[in-house]
């Protein structure tokens, strides 16, 4: 009696039910005129009656490729979460399916011929590249299971930036793309179906195969051995069979995001326990879990003049569940090693070195203002600017360069705050979804009526980042903040914004190209009025900043230590959470929510020997406005005269600068 | 400059600038005052002053231009601004134009482009107005502005007549329409009221098949299934397909079995910009006449529901 309640039997039952009656309204609304033939329909349309044909061509392969898909992925979580002993492993946490996508996105502009041969097969390679990635970055840490997924996390989130850049120059021909990619289920024939199916089969065969060595994993690694089990093989097989299974569902459908993640960890905490259990019960839930959100969908449908893509809404609602999921979840390995960026050995006279940091980003800004293309008639070069170009340079590149280097330097003070506040070096305003916040803030804003109100966006992407901030705390208290759970919780809001994000731009609505123009973040609508305030509200924050050193100096050293040498930690945490709150939003409505640029100053600035909060705060500023200055230039002048936004060319630059550091966390 | 509104920049940017513009002005030499320099940065108006036979300064993204609206061609000499929404201020400021001309879509922030040149809004869509109407005012203006009025009058007066003669040649067609742009091999843009197309099915007999919701832009994004709920309904595709659309639609069996298509009453046009001016809404009357009044006599005695 006992183990029946314990197992998962009732919530499928319940869900086969919610399903029933939702696929009953479903057909009821659409197909209503054909009721009494709807199973007729199904198995053999009268082929003279349209409607009998769309019934069979479009809602029950949907239906198929939605269990499918969903048990699909459900499996390869399952199959990722055994090899990797991770609960939070899955095609979207390890960057398979985003990292599928992008191969094909890239497939599809400059090789089609190649998306006739197998579309599973790029996307197959760019999954594994993808994997591969994440697994590298890592590696060092033995691949803990936190590491992992945040490495996986930050790489989907990087290649959605890649993503953006592309399709700022191809707005007009993408809108498929815009809704292939983020997880239309429409199906106009049974192929999808006959596709998933063959390859669901002949995955489940080979995992049943696996089942038991699999199974031998949740014992200790010692024990495994002992059983004359190859690892190394077994765990290969296993991921692999997770990603050639991930990237058959991305070619079919599209990035369906976190029912790789959710199916499993429902599972899990409904009751499954061995490992054949898990992998059935999972696939179920999988199965039913996009079906549901695919039938809501359609029932929603009919309601407006936009499309909604379910594999957007899946993962909108998986980022709140990875939320929830995270301080419930025992997660080994995740002890903090001292940082190494600690240990660095100090220089003997920063002072000298800030000096030459400073004299660089005057050189910088000098370079980004004088250099630029000259128009010469028709055609237009690299030159250096004259005398009697000065007005081109007072008022059309000085604003962006201005804007650029107050956002830089924002950001990067915010970023010295949070990693000195909470003892990360890898926090930022970027990382820990405060940016993201910020831009969910003005995206609902925006949502409502037409256009951009410069103040009012300002107000509501303030709330966002308070938001954030609220459930980073709420979140991560019970755990003292550890380094990675936090880094986590950060990114789970910014893939909430990737959401949000790809579901705005599948409603194929015109604005969608503003949109993404904001999110990329360009200066592009810099005066030199905004400028004058925008770097007015740099230097106001960055010298209220400033007298915090005691604070900044101190709090790293932890609660106890700051508390018995006289810092009140709690209203001390709270001015400079709220300084950060500030800092990130306006920067954030400048050159958007994914620079990382908070990230990387900071860290750069330790690096270069900058130790004692004051020179680390000035450091990082500097070397903040020094990149955000060279981003905008190059984007503004790579593709002359077409412009890149500075904060998805600083994001191009920062992520790398970010999985670098990610290796060495 | 009675229409321009003035901004107030800091004086010192504003002597700068005449400083600059004198000296720039100085050294080019200023080309036959009779015709201004115009840069458009929407492709609607960008048609309509070639069509008017005036030659733009500058087009913003020529080469989607050139897939998407195709006529009339951007003529050789125009320079490209870049992004739409965005063009190039460094380049427009470097020699600036007599004039740039935007939509209210792709700008939010006039007043910084007025410090190089004059700029106004004109579009055919938010202006209160239905489209046809806004879309006449819109081409007066621009007749007005270049000093080709002339010419203006004479495209309205040539687009009436293709508007007179599509209702002529569309009369007594009783089956409904569907005007479709494709965005995948699923995903269709259902035309209505709002834009050119409903232009042609309020000066026509034409029906229009879609009746459902419509945003701003009068139109609807709709799966391809949807496109059968009207069975007797004849199907009017725009080109251009994006991607490999044309060759998915193969295997597209709900594609394949809608009555419009098994039946031969799908057409397809050339590119035409459903959001464009009344070159555009020319080639669409004249592309449905066509491809309709054309077929006519045999799909009147075949089509049964």
């Amino acid at each position: 009696m006992t183990r029946l309640a314990r197992s998962p039997l009732w919530l499928v039952v319940g869900m086969v039910l919610v399903a029933l009656i939702l696929g009953y309204a479903t057909l009821q609304t659409h197909f209503g005129d054909l009721a009494g033939h709807w199973w007729q329909a199904i198995v053999a349309p009268d082929e003279s009656r349209i409607r009998q044909i769309v019934l069979h061509y479009t809602f029950a392969p949907r239906l198929i490729v939605a269990l499918l898909s969903g048990a699909a992925l459900a499996l390869a979580g399952c199959l990722m979460q055994q090899v990797l002993r991770n609960p939070l492993a899955s095609p979207a946490t390890l960057g398979v399916t985003s990292g599928a996508q992008l191969a094909l996105v890239i497939a599809t502009l400059w090789a089609p011929g190649w998306m006739l041969a197998g579309r599973e097969w790029i996307a197959l390679t760019g999954g594994i590249a993808a994997t591969l990635l994440v697994f590298a970055l890592s590696w060092k840490r033995r691949l803990a299971p936190m590491v992992v997924v945040l490495s996986g996390m930050v790489v989907s989130l990087y290649v959605s930036a890649i993503n953006s850049a592309l399709l700022l120059f191809h707005q007009e021909s993408l809108s498929g793309l815009f809704i292939w990619g983020s997880g239309s289920l429409a199906q106009d024939n049974w192929n999808d179906s006959r596709f998933l199916l063959l390859r669901l089969a002949i995955v489940m065969v080979l995992a049943l195969a696996l089942l038991r060595p699999l199974s031998l994993l949740d014992l200790e690694e010692e024990g495994a051995k002992s059983l004359g089990i190859s690892l190394r093989k077994l765990r290969f097989a296993g991921l692999g069979l997770g990603i050639f299974m991930t990237a058959c569902v991305v070619s079919a459908v599209g990035l369906i995001g976190f029912i790789g993640l959710a199916a499993p960890a429902i599972a899990r905490l409904a009751g499954a326990r061995t490992l054949g259990q898990r992998l059935g019960w999972s696939m179920m839930i999988g199965a039913l879990l996009l079906t549901l959100t695919d039938l809501v969908v359609q029932q929603m449908t009919p309601l407006t003049a936009s499309l909604l893509p379910t594999g957007a809404m899946t993962a909108a609602l998986g980022a709140p569940l990875l939320l929830w999921l995270l301080p419930r979840l025992k997660l080994g390995g995740s002890r903090p090693t001292p940082s190494s960026g600690l240990t660095l050995p100090r220089r003997a006279e920063p002072r000298r070195r800030l000096w030459l940091l400073g004299a660089i980003a005057i050189v910088a800004v000098l370079l980004a203002l004088g250099l630029g293309f000259a128009v010469d008639g028709r055609q237009a070069q690299l030159a250096w600017a004259g005398w009697h170009d000065l007005s081109l340079v007072i008022d059309w590149r000085l604003p962006r360069v201005g804007t650029a280097a107050a956002a830089g330097l924002m950001l990067a003070v915010a970023g010295t705050l949070l990693q000195r506040m909470t003892g990360n070096p890898m926090a930022s305003p970027e990382v820990l979804g405060i940016s993201a916040g910020v831009a969910i803030g003005v995206i609902t804003l925006m949502l409502l009526p037409l256009g951009v109100a410069p103040l009012s966006s300002s107000v509501t992407g303030f709330c966002g980042a308070v938001v954030a901030l609220l459930v980073l705390v709420i979140c991560n208290r019970r755990s003292g903040f550890a380094p990675e759970r936090l880094l986590l919780t950060g990114i789970a809001i910014s893939s909430l914004l990737e959401a949000l994000r790809a579901i705005v731009l599948a409603s194929d609505d015109p604005r969608a190209e503003e949109l993404l123009a904001w999110l990329s973040g360009s200066t592009y609508y810099a005066s030199l009025a905004s400028m004058a305030w925008v770097l007015a509200i740099a230097a106001l924050l960055f010298v209220l900043v400033l007298p915090l050193q005691r604070w900044l100096t101190l709090l790293p050293l932890g609660a106890p230590t700051a508390k018995a040498l006289g810092v009140d930690v709690d209203r001390s945490r709270l001015m400079l959470l709220g300084l950060v709150a500030l800092l990130t939003v306006a920067a954030t409505l400048v050159v958007g929510p994914l620079s990382f640029i908070g990230l990387l100053a900071p860290h750069m600035a330790r690096l270069m020997g900058f130790h004692g909060a004051r020179h680390q705060l000035i450091g990082a500023g500097l070397l903040g406005i020094i990149v955000m200055v060279a981003a905008d230039w190059l984007g503004r002048n790579l593709f002359f005269p077409y412009q890149l936004p500075a904060g998805l060319v600083a994001a191009l630059i920062g992520g790398l600068y970010f999985m670098w550091g990610l290796r060495r966390l | 400059m009675p229409r321009v509104r003035s901004s107030s920049p800091a004086l010192v940017t504003r002597i700068t600038l005449l400083l600059g513009v004198w000296l720039l002005l100085g050294s080019t030499n200023v080309p036959a005052a009779s015709t201004p320099r115009i840069a458009a940065a929407n492709w609607t108006v960008a048609e309509t002053l070639v069509a008017l036979g005036v030659t733009p300064y500058a087009v913003s993204d020529i080469p989607n231009y050139r897939k998407w609206v195709m006529e009339p061609p951007i003529p050789d000499e125009t320079i490209d601004i870049g992004l739409r929404n965005q063009p190039n201020l460094e380049l427009l400021a470097q020699d600036p134009p007599d004039l740039l001309l935007t939509s209210g879509l792709f700008s939010r922030d006039n007043r910084r482009l007025e410090r190089m040149m004059p700029v106004r809004i004109l579009d055919n869509f938010f202006s209160g107005q239905p489209f046809y109407p806004a879309t006449l005012e819109m081409t007066r203006e621009i007749g007005r502005m270049t000093g080709h009025q002339a010419q203006a009058e004479a495209l309205i007066a040539q687009t009436e007549k293709v508007l007179d003669s599509a209702a002529k040649r569309l009369q007594g067609i009783t089956e409904p329409v569907y005007v479709v742009q494709f965005s995948d091999a699923q995903h269709v843009r259902v035309f209505g009221k709002g834009n050119m197309v409903g232009t042609l099915f309020s000066r026509t007999a034409l029906k229009n098949a879609w009746t459902g919701p419509l945003n701003a832009w009068g139109y609807a994004a709709i799966s391809i299934e949807r496109l059968a709920e009207r069975p007797d309904a004849r199907i009017i595709v725009i080109k251009p397909f994006p991607r490999e659309v044309d060759s998915e639609l193969a295997d597209n069996r709900i594609w394949q079995h809608l009555p419009a298509v098994r039946e031969g009453r799908v057409s397809q046009t050339d590119p035409i910009w459903p959001y464009g001016g009344l070159v555009s809404l020319q080639r669409l009357a004249k592309s449905m006449i066509e491809v309709i009044a054309h077929e006519r006599a045999g799909v009147n005695s075949g089509a049964d529901q």
